[in-house]
């Protein structure tokens, strides 16, 4: 798995690609950590840009989920940028469609923030 | 907006692999190839470096050269194999073509195999493959080896082992030991475990002489943790699923009880519905849970050739998965079983089953497809039909995740 971070002004874009699955997503996990806790509790802006991920388990949803629980609780904001087949219905299927905002474009998603 | 400010790329391939060589030209070579497998590398020019990187950073094999300064490969093996952290470490000799007789004494010494230089690159890929396959397991043995800490023993770890068995088996005892047996319905359930321990459950809560609780759920991850969460949420959901209180707002309370009580990335997903054994209706609230599927029999007496074509129903309604947010809402939803109708709740270890070509999985097409086809046949059978075709799907008997089935059939009206 591969995980390219970017930012572009304020917020942070994570390309991440291979599958989130089982002990695989320990990486990402470890990244957003580290990103979270050097923005020294300042709001973080997260986009995380799925379009190279086609498979993501239980764990992967768990790295989201507390992406999401420790980015909010500074005030942040965490998106989801092409998210397919298999994540989709994962996220729809936890409910978790009214936690997610979902864009189909980086411009789209940036703007979100704007 | 801004440009791109800084691009940092990280390998996190879940095996590393420590290259412990004096001649830095391999050790690129071998960096570059490796990498390019998925692996994560470390390097290290000599061998007191290399025993450095071993310990601070437990690789998951370590390649080693035979002749290097300082601390050669030999005295290298002896200090990794005499200390508990490193000595299950798998290590593979780099030697040179010549050097047969170092290829025997390394394996000797407790190399477990050895690569040649000048490299096939494929080959070596292939050996470090076969290596790991055989040790892999130890490795999730070693955090228990080193929580044991001095108390490190061979009865240690038996006696852990004989800890887990007897955990498995408590485990076991929570879930019912047998379907429930009312006039009416037929219940059957199927239960697999992919570790020794699990972290799926079911149960069958009697709530009132013509109400049955029914509860099925998920807990995220294997081993250990997860099946520690699966007990919390067996016991939580005995204790507060009730007669007065609908399913979603149980659904509710186990919801804080693990947002409080479990970390962020703690959660599960699980199904509680109410039967009425009278009417046949179920009440339901579904968190995060795959959706279990009600089949509508819909037998019409003058088209029996159609019976096949069963109309199915899936039980979304609900909310969150469950222990994730403390915001979450859960609403209930009903579902009415008719005589001849067919309830299946399950676990996501039966719909992403890996069939045997890669990243082909069962499916809830197919499983909706198995059942339809045996519909009048009795709730034991589907879920001795469903197995055997997830056998036949799969060609493997060995689990990747945790499998629970509860079927629930409606009988027929005489």
């Amino acid at each position: 798995m591969q995980i390219n971070l970017r930012h572009k002004g304020s917020v942070t874009i994570l390309d991440i690609e291979g599958n989130l699955v089982g002990p695989n997503t320990i990486a990402l996990k470890n990244i957003i950590d580290d990103h979270i806790r050097s923005a020294n509790g300042e709001p973080v802006y997260m986009i995380l840009n799925m379009e190279r991920v086609q498979m993501m388990d239980s764990s992967g949803l768990g790295v989201i989920v507390a992406a999401y629980a420790s980015i909010q609780r500074n005030k942040g904001r965490v998106v989801l940028l092409n998210i397919g087949g298999n994540i989709r219905s994962l996220i729809i299927m936890a409910k978790l469609v009214t936690i997610f905002d979902r864009y189909d474009t980086e411009a789209e998603a940036i703007a979100s923030f704007l | 907006m801004s440009e791109t400010v800084y691009v940092s790329k990280v390998n996190s391939s879940t095996e590393t692999i420590l290259v412990v060589d004096d001649d830095t030209d391999i050790l690129a070579l071998l960096e570059m190839s490796l990498i390019s497998d998925g692996f994560n590398v470390i390097t290290a020019s000599d061998g007191m470096e290399g025993l450095e990187r071993a310990k601070t950073d437990l690789p998951d094999l370590i390649l080693l050269d035979v002749m290097m300064p300082y601390m050669d490969g030999l005295q290298v093996i002896e200090k990794l194999k005499s200390d508990s952290d490193t000595s299950t470490i798998p290590i593979m000799w780099i030697t040179a073509k010549s050097q047969t007789e170092d290829k025997l004494k390394g394996l000797e010494t407790g190399g477990d195999d050895y690569i040649t230089k000048p490299f096939d690159l494929r080959e070596v890929s292939a050996r470090i493959n076969a290596v790991l396959g055989r040790t892999r397991p130890v490795k999730y043995i070693n955090p228990l080896i080193s929580a044991m800490g001095e108390g490190f023993s061979e009865e240690g770890v038996a006696e852990l082992g004989s800890h887990l068995q007897a955990a498995a088996e408590i485990q076991m005892k929570l879930l019912p030991d047998k379907p429930p047996v009312y006039p009416g319905f037929e219940f059957a359930t199927m239960f697999r475990s992919s570790t020794s321990v699990s972290g799926d459950l079911y149960d069958f809560i009697p709530l009132s002489e013509t109400r049955i609780g029914v509860v099925l759920g998920d807990v995220k991850g294997h081993g250990i943790p997860a099946a520690l969460l699966m007990v919390m949420i067996q016991t939580a959901s005995r204790l507060l699923c009730n007669e007065t209180d609908s399913p979603s707002t149980v659904l509710k309370r186990i919801n804080t009880l693990l947002f409080h009580n479990t970390d962020l990335e703690q959660f599960a997903t699980m199904v509680y519905g109410i039967l009425e054994l009278d009417t046949g209706l179920f009440t339901y609230a579904n968190g995060g849970h795959c959706p279990p599927i009600h089949f509508i029999s819909g037998k019409d007496k003058t088209d029996t050739l159609n019976h096949n074509r069963s109309k199915v129903e899936l039980l979304e309604t609900g909310g969150m998965l469950i222990g994730a947010f403390d915001i979450a809402t859960f609403s209930s939803d009903t579902s009415q079983l008719s005589p001849g109708d067919v309830l299946i709740l399950y676990t996501d270890g039966v719909t992403e089953t890996e069939g045997v070509k890669p990243n082909d999985f069962y499916g809830e097409d197919r499983l909706i497809e198995c059942l339809s086809r045996n519909l009048d046949q009795s709730a034991e059978t589907l879920c001795e039909v469903l197995q055997s075709d997830l056998l036949d799907f799969s060609g493997t008997t060995q689990l990747k995740d945790d499998r629970a089935v509860v079927v629930i059939k409606r009988t027929e009206v005489n």
